[in-house]
């Protein structure tokens, strides 16, 4: 991570509108060689699309699409470095699984000789070995997709862009395959882009997530960042039920922000993000709580506030706990704790003391 | 659909009983009907035919004893094999030029866009609803020895006198029976070309096939059936046509269908017609059954 790292692919400046309709507004994404990385959005939000033009499927309305550099906006996408896993996998339902895998090398003009040892090697890569024969109608959907991904790395590709590869598949299957694709990323070392509407996919997968929304990238960070650290209200949104509190900012001698927030003053020891730049002279701000990262009856804490319990509710090995401030109770907080056996010991209508420390506390521009 | 109803009613297991115990009489005559139509319209006039052929007229009296001597007189008699060779011929003919010139227009329909793509479609198929006998008329008239084609040619000064080679013979035939029957090889390619997913054509460019490439390995052989289908339309309905040889055939574009016809028309021979209607029906049906065959695609589905 520390190494300066090569920029594999670049969107300068793209647009992209069909018509009327604008799809994709000032994108600029570097995407680095070996990369793991997820485009994360809502449908809708532009991420296909992305692909697509990275992909050579659909040209950009303005802006460039470099390679190493080289503006490759121009290149027809069968020039193209670069393989795709589609969404339904769009394989040649007329050839076997040796043919479809082997169709890249086919019509490069590879010998057959060769075609059948890379064949062979790519289904070994994917664990097909013994459906070479088969038709994809003979296959369920997982094998389907693993045909795709071997058709689309056996050209080598500098790149492999996966448009929400793993949709149709069902949840338990969803996750073998993510590990899958994450182990076989390693082992090739060839960059991914994949596409989902997934938080929990992304947050699973990526190197680094880049989120959409309305056309626009709204954040590109790490998992632990976009998570941890959202830049804007979206993002924050997005990734579970944060708790969003307005306030007003000052700052504090050690450092520290003082956030007044109509429940109380809190404090947060985060650098706030870097479209807050008037923090410090008192601009409002909201302040980002993760619902996991509040405790109850914890002394110590920096953030303090007396709730009232609304509602508990059992959800697996969490329990989402609805709480509402004494003295504003039209402001709902939500309170995420380890489920425990025997139920947690927390009745509906109760009082109790709710506290998160200071670096817990996160800020972003209102 | 009354019919779809009374096959389920028929296959249904008796166990099953919905609103009442008894059969509902109104399924049962709607599935007798569901059998009967079929059979009263198409199994009984067929095998009707099938005895004729072998009865024999003397005297001009149909003689009601089955006998062999027609299907005999069309083998041995040095007329009739080779015309009916010669038909054929002309309906393959027929199938090979709709499907070489019905091709490319079904292409280029399939790959418009939106509106255009069907307001475009029904230019094609609307001469379907339009009479025969007009389509005929209006290719006598471009290429008759007075026609359009001739008037264009002498006063573009390509020619001194009319080409009369145009008309009457069995090109002419060749050429209106293709005109005609176009649309029948257009629309089951353009239906098969329709069914290729868009993203299947997007991923053999994407691994790096060049347009031809595409078209050679996946657009072809997945419109492969459609065009057999448009073929097999085409040959048969161009084998048995005896209206557009009468009109445009002249006396040397005699097709087996004309001989068929004045067995009928003229000679009053029936049962000799029918002889030949059966050798006809031979063929046919051998062409069905090599198209089902060629339908069935060499990969599951």
């Amino acid at each position: 991570m520390t190494a300066p790292r090569k920029t594999l692919v670049e969107l300068k400046d793209v647009a992209k509108a069909y018509g009327d309709v604008a799809v994709l507004h000032d994108i600029d994404l570097r995407l680095y060689d070996g990369e793991f990385m997820t485009v994360l959005g809502p449908s809708g939000s532009g991420k296909t699309t992305i692909l697509r033009l990275i992909g050579g499927l659909t040209p950009p309305s303005r802006g460039a699409v470099l390679l190493d550099g080289t503006d490759i906006t121009a290149m027809p996408i069968n020039r193209r470095p670069f393989n795709t896993v589609f969404q339904d996998y769009a394989l040649f339902p007329h050839m076997t699984v040796a043919g479809n895998v082997g169709y890249g090398l086919k019509v490069r003009g590879v010998a057959k000789a060769q075609i059948r040892e890379a064949v062979a090697k790519a289904l070994e890569l994917v664990a097909l070995g013994e459906l070479a024969e088969r038709y994809p109608a003979q296959l369920s959907g997982g094998q389907q997709q693993r045909v795709a991904l071997a058709r689309a790395i056996i050209c080598n590709p500098r790149l492999i862009l996966l448009d929400e590869p793993l949709g149709a598949l069902d949840a338990e299957l969803r996750r073998q395959m993510q590990r899958f694709l994450k182990r076989l990323q390693r082992e090739i070392r060839i960059t991914f882009l994949f596409v989902t509407h997934d938080q929990e996919e992304a947050v699973t997968m990526a190197d680094r997530i880049c989120v959409m929304h309305r056309g626009r990238i709204v954040q590109i960070g790490s998992p632990s960042e976009v998570y941890y650290r959202p830049e804007n209200e979206y993002v924050a949104r997005f990734f579970g039920d944060n708790n969003l509190i307005e306030g007003v900012a000052s700052a504090d001698a050690n450092g520290r922000h003082r956030i007044a927030t109509p429940i109380g003053t809190f404090v947060s020891a985060r650098d706030p993000t870097p479209g807050l730049a008037d923090l410090a002279a008192g601009g409002p701000v909201k302040l980002v709580v993760r619902p996991e990262a509040i405790r109850i009856g914890e002394p110590g804490l920096a953030n303090r506030l007396r709730v009232r319990i609304e509602e508990v509710s059992f959800v697996g090995p969490v329990s989402q706990v609805q709480v509402r401030p004494l003295e504003r109770p039209e402001i709902a907080l939500m309170v995420k704790l380890s489920s425990r056996a025997g139920g947690l010991p927390l009745v509906e209508g109760g009082e109790i003391e709710i506290g998160w420390s200071d670096d817990e506390c996160h800020l972003i521009a209102p | 659909m009354p019919s779809d109803r009374a096959l389920t009613a028929v296959t249904a297991p008796d166990g099953r009983t919905g609103a009442g115990a008894a059969v509902d009489p109104w399924r049962l005559a709607a599935s007798i009907l569901a059998y009967a139509l079929p059979a009263v319209f198409i199994v009984v006039p067929l095998a009707l035919f099938l005895a004729q052929s072998f009865f024999y007229v003397e005297g001009g009296h149909i003689i009601h004893v089955l006998s062999l001597r027609n299907y005999v007189r069309f083998f041995t008699a040095s007329v009739f094999v080779p015309v009916f060779v010669r038909t054929c011929a002309l309906a393959l003919g027929v199938a090979a030029i709709t499907v070489v010139l019905g091709y490319p227009v079904a292409y280029l329909l399939a790959s418009l866009e939106g509106r255009r793509k069907y307001a475009m479609t029904l230019v094609f198929v609307i001469p379907l609803l339009m009479s025969y006998i007009i389509k005929i008329y209006a290719i006598r008239s471009i290429l008759g020895s007075n026609g359009f084609l001739n008037r264009i040619l002498l006063w573009a000064g390509v020619i001194d006198h009319p080409l009369t080679f145009l008309l009457f013979n069995l090109n002419a035939v060749l050429l209106t029976l293709s005109a005609i029957l176009l649309p029948f090889a257009i629309l089951p390619i353009f239906v098969s070309l329709e069914r290729i997913p868009r993203n299947v054509l997007d991923a053999s460019a994407d691994l790096g096939a060049s347009a031809w490439h595409t078209f050679r390995n996946v657009i072809w052989p997945l419109s492969l059936q459609g065009t057999v289908v448009g073929a097999s339309f085409t040959f048969m309905l161009a084998l048995g046509d005896f209206v557009t040889p009468q009109m445009v055939g002249g006396t040397s574009g005699f097709t087996f269908g004309r001989i068929i016809y004045s067995q009928f028309g003229f000679a009053f021979n029936w049962p000799f017609g029918a002889a030949l209607s059966v050798v006809l029906l031979v063929v046919v049906m051998v062409a069905i059954v090599l198209t089902g065959r060629a339908v069935r695609p060499g990969y599951p589905t």
